[in-house]
């Protein structure tokens, strides 16, 4: 039995947070698994990159355990895994110690976060930063706000 | 030699023993350390006679290695013999071989040491076991105890009328974690007539759990679930017991399955993570949990009784006791620590088995009451949803952790917080919403996203 056959003011309440702020990503189902798939375009001012397509899964402990982010396409480089780019060895991307997450947290929150972490990431990547940082954005202009 | 001997006995193979035709035999079993089972007996037939009750007998733990065939004698006797046997606690053999067949007199004057079950034909009652040794070129009888175990034994005898056994029997309880606290939780409910129990423990037993276990080191490297179920059944209890060895964390669609058809959950982990997922499925399936746990090397024991949407649940006692300042923050991040944070040794749950078998009683005792209901004046009602004990005299923590002196327990009642992300005012963001409508809009749509998907990829 599925926290989302069971939880329906959750399912409703999570849907109408990311319809209201995140209105292009959409709702499907992964390996029996609720997921929310689009993308995040927060890029720093000066550089040439693609939007960030992710994949959001809520897995079976969701909304107790966090939900996996996966980034889709453009395909980040397998080795760039670690503390040094904030992502797990399998792919996922870290945003939240795994210990911080709380069942009030919601999906649209969490894009917020995956937003940050491709700002901080392509600052880091193309070098206008020394370390990505672990709290907060990267002290970088947003493009478009220049 | 085992002087004051006693004698483990199935009430239907004495029947059998009574109904043979024959007057003596041996029987089968063990004799050990002054105890001695009898499995089955000879009576004439082509295989020995035994009986439900020999189950129990095989459970002993001094059958192991210690079983023969023709471990002792049974005999049919007069009844004055056994009364005189009773009465005068020793005699001579002497005195006993006229009542006994030659052939057996025989056998038994050769013996140093033998045991023989004295049985009178009439009187169910008329029955005793006895020690033959050789003492000073004498033959003597030593009367011992017998215990005659019933077939189906009826274990609640003792706590009828204190229990309301009919109800329990109706009811169903899932426990979740089978430490020393959950093991002894399931035991304690069993015992009182809860008719189902579901097991959720996904551990092996190991040794450092031996020491405060119900299960023993008979059972080290079994799943906790196998085990605690068998030491259940083992005390003659007989509950319905379904077993899962899911990590209710990482796979909890179990549980919820199971919160579905049962009266209550007990969680009893020592972990917040585990503690966060019962709870979260209990309220969402508005079903009773009781929360019970040790922490700070179990001095201090803590009770949560959550009633669903009408007290507090787990999340709300923890933004409470945040707001208390009893909630001690984890390295001074601005963030909700687990309990278990203000023990300083995580890698071994540390504690003593009495303090943390005292907490885990009065869990029980409280799940009966809740069981019980309203209707019950057996059990009472406990009019609180947040319970705390202390081992011993505790004043570094603020209330409700600061006990004036052992044994002290403290009562207090939280309701639910508005701030409680699972049955807080969440539910106020989605006012003039209907739930029902809007939510079999998403996943028809789901379905049809997925009906598409799976079109577009044939």
């Amino acid at each position: 039995m599925k926290w989302y056959e069971i939880d329906k003011p959750r399912v409703v309440w999570e849907y109408e947070k990311i319809r209201s702020k995140y209105p292009s990503f959409k709702l499907n189902k992964y390996e029996q698994k609720l997921a929310w798939e689009g993308e995040v375009n927060v890029i720093p001012a000066g550089l040439q990159e693609p939007p960030l397509q992710i994949r959001v899964i809520c897995p079976e402990g969701y909304p107790v355990r966090p939900p996996d982010v996966f980034p889709i396409s453009p395909e980040i480089p397998k080795e760039m895994w670690g503390h040094k780019w904030h992502r797990w060895e399998v792919g996922k991307l870290c945003f939240v110690n795994p210990s911080d997450w709380c069942v009030g947290y919601n999906i649209a929150e969490v894009i917020e976060k995956i937003e940050m972490w491709y700002f901080n990431f392509l600052a880091f990547k193309n070098g206008l930063i020394d370390k990505m940082p672990d709290v907060g954005w990267a002290n970088v202009e947003v493009k478009g706000d220049e | 030699m085992g002087l004051f001997s006693c004698l483990l006995i199935g009430k239907e193979l004495l029947k059998l023993i009574r109904q043979c035709q024959k007057q003596w035999g041996y029987i089968n079993g063990f004799v050990r350390d002054g105890v001695a089972g009898a499995f089955s007996a000879d009576i004439g037939g082509e295989t020995p006679a035994l009986c439900l009750a020999s189950i129990i007998v095989l459970k002993n733990r001094l059958v192991s290695e210690n079983y023969q065939e023709k471990a002792f004698y049974w005999v049919l006797v007069e009844k004055s013999f056994i009364n005189k046997l009773n009465k005068d606690f020793v005699i001579d053999f002497d005195t006993l071989e006229p009542y006994i067949p030659n052939e057996l007199a025989g056998l038994i004057s050769k013996e140093n040491h033998c045991n023989l079950l004295l049985i009178n034909l009439t009187n169910e009652n008329n029955i005793t076991f006895a020690d033959i040794f050789k003492h000073k070129d004498k033959q003597l009888i030593v009367a011992g105890e017998v215990q005659i175990l019933e077939e189906e034994p009826s274990p609640f005898e003792r706590i009828d009328g204190l229990a309301p056994l009919e109800e329990m029997k109706e009811k169903s309880v899932a426990i979740v974690g089978l430490g020393s606290g959950g093991s002894f939780t399931a035991m304690e409910l069993a015992a009182n007539g809860v008719g189902t129990l579901h097991l959720f423990d996904k551990d092996r037993l190991s040794t450092e759990n031996i020491f405060r276990h119900i299960c023993d080191v008979r059972d080290l490297g079994r799943k906790k679930v196998d085990a605690v179920e068998e030491v259940i059944k083992e005390h003659l209890l007989s509950p319905k017991i379904h077993k899962y060895s899911e990590n209710i964390v990482s796979s909890p669609d179990k549980l919820r399955e199971v919160v579905q058809e049962v009266d209550m959950v007990i969680c009893a982990t020592d972990n917040t993570e585990s503690r966060t997922m019962a709870n979260y499925i209990c309220v969402v399936a508005n079903k009773p949990l009781i929360l019970v746990c040790s922490f700070d090397s179990a001095r201090i024991g803590e009770i949560i009784q959550v009633s669903p949407y009408k007290s507090a649940c787990y999340e709300c006692t923890r933004i409470h006791l945040k707001e208390q300042g009893a909630l001690i923050e984890d390295n001074n991040e601005e963030r909700l620590a687990p309990y278990g944070s203000q023990t300083k040794d995580n890698s071994i749950s540390r504690g003593t088995r009495t303090d943390v078998l005292i907490v885990a009683a009065m869990a029980a005792k409280i799940a009966l009451m809740a069981l019980a209901g309203d209707s019950n004046h057996t059990l009472g009602k406990l009019p609180y949803n947040y319970i705390t004990w202390g081992a011993t005299r505790i004043t570094e923590f603020p209330n409700p952790y600061k006990f004036d002196m052992p044994f002290v327990t403290l009562y207090c009642n939280y309701s639910i917080h508005p701030k409680c992300p699972i049955c807080g005012d969440l539910q106020l963001e989605l006012v003039g919403i209907d739930i029902e409508e809007k939510y079999y809009e998403i996943i028809h749509k789901l379905s049809s996203e997925e009906v598409k998907i799976a079109q577009t990829k044939t």
